[in-house]
């Protein structure tokens, strides 16, 4: 399952990038990503995307699986856009409510984004284990720490909140059946009671990822953790053709989605 | 040497005292089993030896050292907890980089870090899984897992916190036995409820609602079924059947495990 | 009651089970490594997992989902509990069986009484328990509904004594009055079953009586003895004393 968090084992050239390069060559994708606003701005992104994919020997499938489960949000975000978006020129107008090629291409825009975003985080996490990204964060946002910002704190909670979300899931599998062989179904017309009958869910669930944080915290503490200031760094930064080769393509592909700003 | 001392210690939680008023000494290497049920304070006890919860009243020796907030950390390099529920302890999907976390929080150089990583994992015979995930492992490879985690530090005391209780008797045996290969020279704990596991240690320290119950030989605490019930200790089933053949009449010896029960039942034929 | 699952198969996460076994009255245990699919299939058997393919009958109906005939207790089964108190949380699963609210408050009172949970705790939250207690007021929580099917997951793991009283309480009498499936690695408690299944790798290997295919002391003496069960321990006793005479 290509969950956000699961990494998938291999020693594609992705999984073997200096951490610090390939956080940077990601950080500069999502960047193309995210100033895109052309169809052949996303184009270009999605090709990225894919042929990323394919170079790292992670299959797309699982998680444009997981993608669908998720239509109706996307469905949902993109009419809203299509319906709500401030336009000169509607095709129908009615109180608020405007319906507009401002708005359809608002809607498509925001959709494209975020699942190109999320593809990319998912492969992130496929070919990069918790460690390697926080090592990668840590050495990339270093220089923040002038300001005093808790880089290298802040770089390890956001991988361990990323390697917790297979397990949680899993967990809340079982939890489910649990509570539904009890007759715990959501149920209720009303929004209060349907939210009432989550509780046997979602209380569970927030307890046991309590206690594993608690547990795992008690582990890394018995393992002599004392922050990740004094650990040492596993792979001090190594530069080959590799990463070259990745800030080449991350940049190019900046450069080609700025260029293709405005063009349709 | 290692040894572990504890003096007077006591312990309350929200109120209520979990352990009270409690001395004993384990002064050289050996095995020693911690045996209580629920609720008897062999968790926090095990907590406080390894410096995870501050004591505040009593003193405990590691290595003749006494433990305060101040060097907890460097004694702490002497001590390897297995945990039992090993879903929650790794913290890498690729098992040689779990292996690794310890000695790089000790700030060992990278070759010294990959050589004891070998060393672990050859102990416990995982070094053709060192590019899988832990997470992936059966239950006794992950216990195994953990234990090579644990042991790269090369901690001269051992303790396990009811590692063995999630695992089928297959995974069971193949821990006893990589135990048994382990405690040269090491003080190995094991903190459990059951008196099988128990049996397996040399000494036993049975608690009772955060007291010392008994403290002594192995066969001679676990061969009590009045004083286990007291503790809600299931005596073993070895136990059980030569306390029934001596009451049906038959002068047979008490027997703490399998194997005891096999010499005793021999010598009776 | 008999209940039948036929080519039941489930893949999931690259792993795969398939199965075809069908069980009557009395107790059933599961034994085989761990990953061999235990837990797995009692999903299946509770009829709340999806299955990829076959069918599962109970009494010759089909079952899909939520059926108030079917219980199950997963591991560590004090890990579900939610409510404001632990009387509340044990009374949960008898909301949808259609009972007066008299007669609600006597079956979770029993079965309270049963899990030897003193009434001062009835009304204080779950979480105030002690480990064994917590354990026992899960467990009745889900025998309080009294299923005629009751699925059990490595239900004797981490018990205390009294806690095990208590548990294997529940076997005898379940079993006398309908199904009882349980998986363990308790040689001494899938003594007392009637049948024992094996699995392993996704797939049944193995069913048959315990005293052919345990190994603990118990089991190994029985054999010694040609009994054609393991008898509990007082009695194989008697019969070690009476063979020796």
């Amino acid at each position: 399952m290509n969950l956000l968090g699961a990494y998938v084992p291999g020693s594609s050239p992705l999984h073997r990038l200096d951490p610090c390069i390939r956080m940077l060559s990601f950080s500069i994708i999502f960047a193309a990503i995210a100033i895109s606003d052309s169809i052949c701005g996303y184009l270009l992104s999605l090709a990225a995307v894919v042929l990323l994919y394919r170079i790292a020997a992670v299959p797309l499938m699982p998680s444009i699986r997981t993608l669908w489960r998720f239509r109706a949000f996307f469905i949902t975000v993109f009419l809203m856009n299509a319906f709500f978006q401030p336009s000169d020129d509607p095709y129908l107008s009615w109180w608020i409510v405007m319906f507009s090629s401002d708005g359809i291409i608002m809607g498509a825009r925001m959709v494209l984004s975020v699942i190109l975003l999320t593809q990319l985080s998912s492969l992130l996490t496929a070919v990069a284990t918790p460690i390697a990204i926080t090592d990668g964060l840590r050495t990339l946002l270093h220089p923040l720490s002038i300001l005093r910002i808790p880089v290298d704190e802040a770089s390890a909670i956001v991988s361990i909140a990323i390697s917790f979300i297979p397990v949680l899931a899993a967990e809340s599998s079982s939890i489910m059946l649990s509570a539904a062989s009890r007759g715990a179904v959501p149920e209720g017309r009303k929004a209060k009671e349907k939210a009432l009958s989550l509780i046997p869910l979602a209380l569970p669930l927030f307890l046991s990822a309590f206690r594993r944080a608690d547990e795992l915290a008690a582990a890394m503490e018995a393992r002599g953790y004392r922050g990740e200031r004094l650990r040492r760094r596993r792979i001090s930064l190594s530069f080959g053709g590799r990463e070259a080769f990745s800030l080449l393509l991350s940049i190019s592909l900046l450069i080609g989605a700025i260029a293709l700003k405005g063009v349709l | 040497m290692p040894s572990i001392a504890a003096e007077d210690i006591s312990f309350s939680y929200g109120g209520e005292d979990v352990l009270s008023s409690f001395s004993f000494t384990i002064p050289g290497p050996g095995t020693v089993a911690v045996l209580g049920a629920n609720g008897s304070g062999k968790s926090t006890l095990m907590k406080l030896i390894a410096g995870l919860l501050p004591l505040r009243r009593g003193r405990i020796e590691i290595d003749g050292r006494q433990v305060t907030e101040d060097n907890a950390f460097s004694i702490r390099r002497s001590i390897g907890i297995v945990f039992q529920d090993p879903d929650s302890q790794f913290v890498s999907p690729v098992l040689e980089e779990d292996t690794a976390f310890g000695p790089e929080n000790y700030g060992f150089s990278r070759t010294e870090v990959m050589s004891r990583v070998d060393r672990s994992l050859s102990l416990t015979g995982l070094q053709d899984r060192r590019r899988s995930a832990p997470q992936l492992l059966s239950g006794g490879e992950k216990e195994r897992a953990q234990l090579a985690g644990v042991i790269a530090i090369s901690p001269d005391i051992l303790i396990f916190d009811e590692a063995f209780s999630m695992l089928d008797l297959e995974g069971q045996r193949s821990m006893h036995d990589l135990v048994a290969a382990l405690k040269e020279g090491r003080i190995v704990v094991s903190i459990t409820h059951s008196a099988e596991e128990a049996a397996l240690s040399d000494r036993v320290i049975l608690l009772r609602r955060g007291r010392i119950a008994a403290d002594g030989p192995s066969e001679d605490v676990l061969s009590d079924m009045d004083l286990l019930s007291s503790c809600s200790i299931r005596p073993s089933y070895a136990l059980r059947l030569t306390s029934a053949l001596r009451e049906a009449g038959i002068d047979a010896r008490f027997a703490i495990s399998d194997d005891g029960l096999k010499e005793a039942l021999c010598s009776l034929l | 009651m008999q209940l039948a699952l036929k080519d039941g198969t489930l893949t999931r996460d690259g792993f795969s089970l398939e199965a075809s076994i069908s069980f009557d009255d009395g107790l059933c245990v599961v034994m085989g490594p761990s990953g061999a699919g235990k837990t797995t299939l009692l999903s299946l058997l509770s009829g709340l997992e999806r299955m990829d393919g076959g069918s599962l009958m109970l009494d010759g109906e089909a079952v899909t989902g939520y059926d108030r005939r079917i219980g199950i207790i997963f591991q560590h089964p004090e890990r579900q509990l939610f409510a404001q108190s632990v009387f509340d949380d044990v009374s949960f699963s008898l909301r949808r069986l259609g009972l007066g609210r008299e007669e609600r408050r006597d079956r979770t009172a029993s079965a309270l009484r049963e899990a030897l949970v003193d009434e001062k705790l009835w009304g204080v939250s779950p979480f105030a328990l002690s480990g064994g207690e917590r354990r026992r007021a899960a467990i009745a929580g889900m025998v309080v509904s009294e299923p005629s099917v009751l699925l059990m997951d490595e239900p004797t793991v981490g018990l205390d004594a009294p806690s095990y009283g208590y548990l294997m309480g529940i076997v005898e009498r379940f079993r006398k009055k309908g199904i009882v499936v349980m998986a363990t690695h308790d040689d001494e408690a899938a003594s007392r079953a009637d049948r024992i299944v094996s699995m392993d790798r996704g797939r049944i290997v193995s069913d048959g009586a315990p005293v052919d295919v345990l190994s603990f002391p118990g089991a190994v003496l029985s054999r010694a003895l040609g009994l054609p069960c393991i008898p509990p321990v007082e009695e194989l006793a008697a019969l070690i004393k009476g063979r020796m005479a």
